[in-house]
């Protein structure tokens, strides 16, 4: 039972290593653990104030309050940004370990995927009992599809996290560059303006955006009850682009991965 | 003959050296493939055995390629040719900081690197305890890292090393930072590691420990294996090598 015993000090490794990463990004400050949800609960706040006060006015979107239309879509998006930007630095924070022990070094920007992953689900039950307790939202079947979007997600965000980490050991300007392209993404994707904005050809501004399918699928799963794959070109779309930039990622990492220990 | 525990084929390793970071990129993305760089022998055509049981010193000046070796044993460090071989497990003290988290506790550490050698929770109080008798560093053990000494944090990484089982176990040049007493500790466990068929490696410019210690010599020049052999006998070439004025300017 070889090959089983070692998954499964494998896995354990993994875990220690995805606790410990949670713990050490937010445990080191006074107030600890409740940082990792007064920020992302802050940042929706600060957005829905901003929208529903000032730019919008408080209209109603495919036939729900904005309030909760726009907190299933940006929860993924904070959990998409937040790991892209903690992923370009994760072979540098861990050059310590990567330079004295032989941990699995492929492992490591998957840790920050898994690790940013506690916050996130945490924040879905929280959206769960928003939409249960306050907006009178009633539980569907639909609501089970998230296990999907989060698989998807997990897939999406490893193969990102393997090529931006393993690039930024070499060209430390990629975690600037994400930086930026993480805003400019967060305002090209119908996060906060509804993708019915969107006419003829410019719909695939959205639909070749693989950050859209995930953002819409949670309005899909919790608000317009919808499934997922009753949307043929958007599915092909995005599992064409997501299984290129894991294999992308993949290969990338682990063409360069042999330098990292000469280049930190 | 006893059986061999670490085998080391032809390796080499070249470090690539770029006059300003950005030739690397030019390189990177010439179309031409023109070079950049030149290059440096970290280590040239090093083939050795070691069996089980042996307590081997590797001796060489500074830069000779000492630390690279035992890199790349404890596979952190890829060759660029070649190919070794360590049977079992391998616990490595390389450099100072062992891995280390400097803002967790010694108690958190020891727990953390434990885990990824993949130990259970069940039996992480038994190593903690074992590492921390070994270690003796009191009150420190819940103190972050960073609050440590050279001499405490050598301590701890030398006690958390032998006390994750290994069969190979790989020092580089930290006992030195020990005192007295804790040095005689270490030595003496590395005998009784040698007496339980352990394999121990270690580098140091400390060639009254190799005498004494070890029951084989390598000897490292310039990226070189210049000679292998008992170790008085290497001890007294590499001593008199030393010595003569010529080979001591670079």
């Amino acid at each position: 039972m070889k090959p089983l015993n070692n998954l499964l000090k494998q896995r354990r490794i993994f875990q220690t290593l995805v606790f410990r990463d949670f713990g050490s990004r937010y445990l080191s400050s006074y107030v600890g653990l409740p940082w990792a949800f007064i920020q992302p609960v802050m940042y929706i706040l600060v957005i829905w104030f901003a929208f529903t006060f000032g730019l919008r006015g408080g209209r109603t979107i495919s036939g729900v309050s904005f309030a909760p239309w726009l907190i299933t879509g940006l929860i993924p998006w904070l959990f998409i940004s937040q790991t892209m930007i903690v992923s370009a630095n994760a072979i540098l924070e861990y050059s310590f370990l990567i330079k004295k022990t032989n941990v699995p070094v492929y492992l490591i920007p998957v840790i920050k995927v898994f690790s940013g992953m506690i916050v996130h689900v945490t924040l879905i039950v929280g959206i769960i009992f928003l939409l249960f307790f306050s907006y009178n939202i009633q539980p569907t079947v639909y609501w089970f599809q998230i296990i999907y979007y989060l698989f998807a997600l997990t897939i999406l965000l490893t193969g990102i996290a393997w090529f931006i980490s393993s690039v930024n050991v070499f060209l430390r300007d990629m975690a600037h560059l994400v930086n930026i392209f993480v805003t400019m993404l967060f305002w090209a994707t119908p996060i906060i303006w509804p993708y019915s904005m969107l006419h003829g050809n410019y719909r695939y501004v959205a639909l070749l955006n693989p950050f859209f399918y995930i953002t819409e699928g949670y309005r899909y799963t919790f608000i317009e009850h919808t499934w997922f794959f009753e949307y043929t070109e958007m599915n092909i779309l995005f599992w064409t682009f997501t299984l290129s930039i894991f294999f992308i990622g993949y290969f990338t990492f682990k063409k360069l991965q042999p330098m990292f220990a000469d280049m930190l | 003959m006893a059986k061999v525990a670490i085998r080391v084929n032809e390796l080499s390793k070249t470090y690539k050296l770029y006059k300003i970071k950005r030739d690397f990129i030019k390189e990177v993305i010439h179309p031409l493939r023109k070079k950049y760089h030149t290059k440096f022998y970290a280590l040239k055509n090093v083939s050795f055995n070691v069996e089980e049981g042996e307590v081997v010193g590797i001796i060489g000046q500074n830069g000779s390629g000492k630390s690279t070796l035992l890199k790349i044993l404890a596979s952190i460090v890829t060759p660029t040719s070649g190919d070794y071989f360590c049977d079992g497990k391998v616990a490595a003290l390389l450099e100072l900081s062992g891995g280390f988290n400097k803002e967790l506790t010694g108690i958190q550490n020891i727990k953390f690197l434990s885990a990824l050698q993949g130990y259970t929770k069940k039996e992480l109080p038994d190593i903690i305890r074992k590492v921390l008798d070994f270690a003796e560093i009191g009150e420190y053990a819940y103190q972050p890292v960073n609050t440590y000494s050279s001499g405490m944090y050598m301590r701890l990484a030398f006690s958390l090393a032998i006390n994750i089982d290994p069969d190979i176990l790989i020092i580089d040049e930290v006992l030195a930072v020990g005192d007295i007493k804790f040095r005689k500790k270490s030595y003496e466990k590395i005998k009784k590691f040698k007496q339980e068929g352990k394999t121990i490696l270690i580098c140091t410019h400390s060639l009254s420990v190799v005498s004494e210690i070890c029951t084989k010599a390598i000897w490292i020049h310039k990226g070189k294996l210049m000679k292998t052999g008992e170790p008085k006998e290497i001890i007294k070439e590499y001593n008199d090598f030393m010595i003569s004025a010529k080979n001591n300017t670079h």
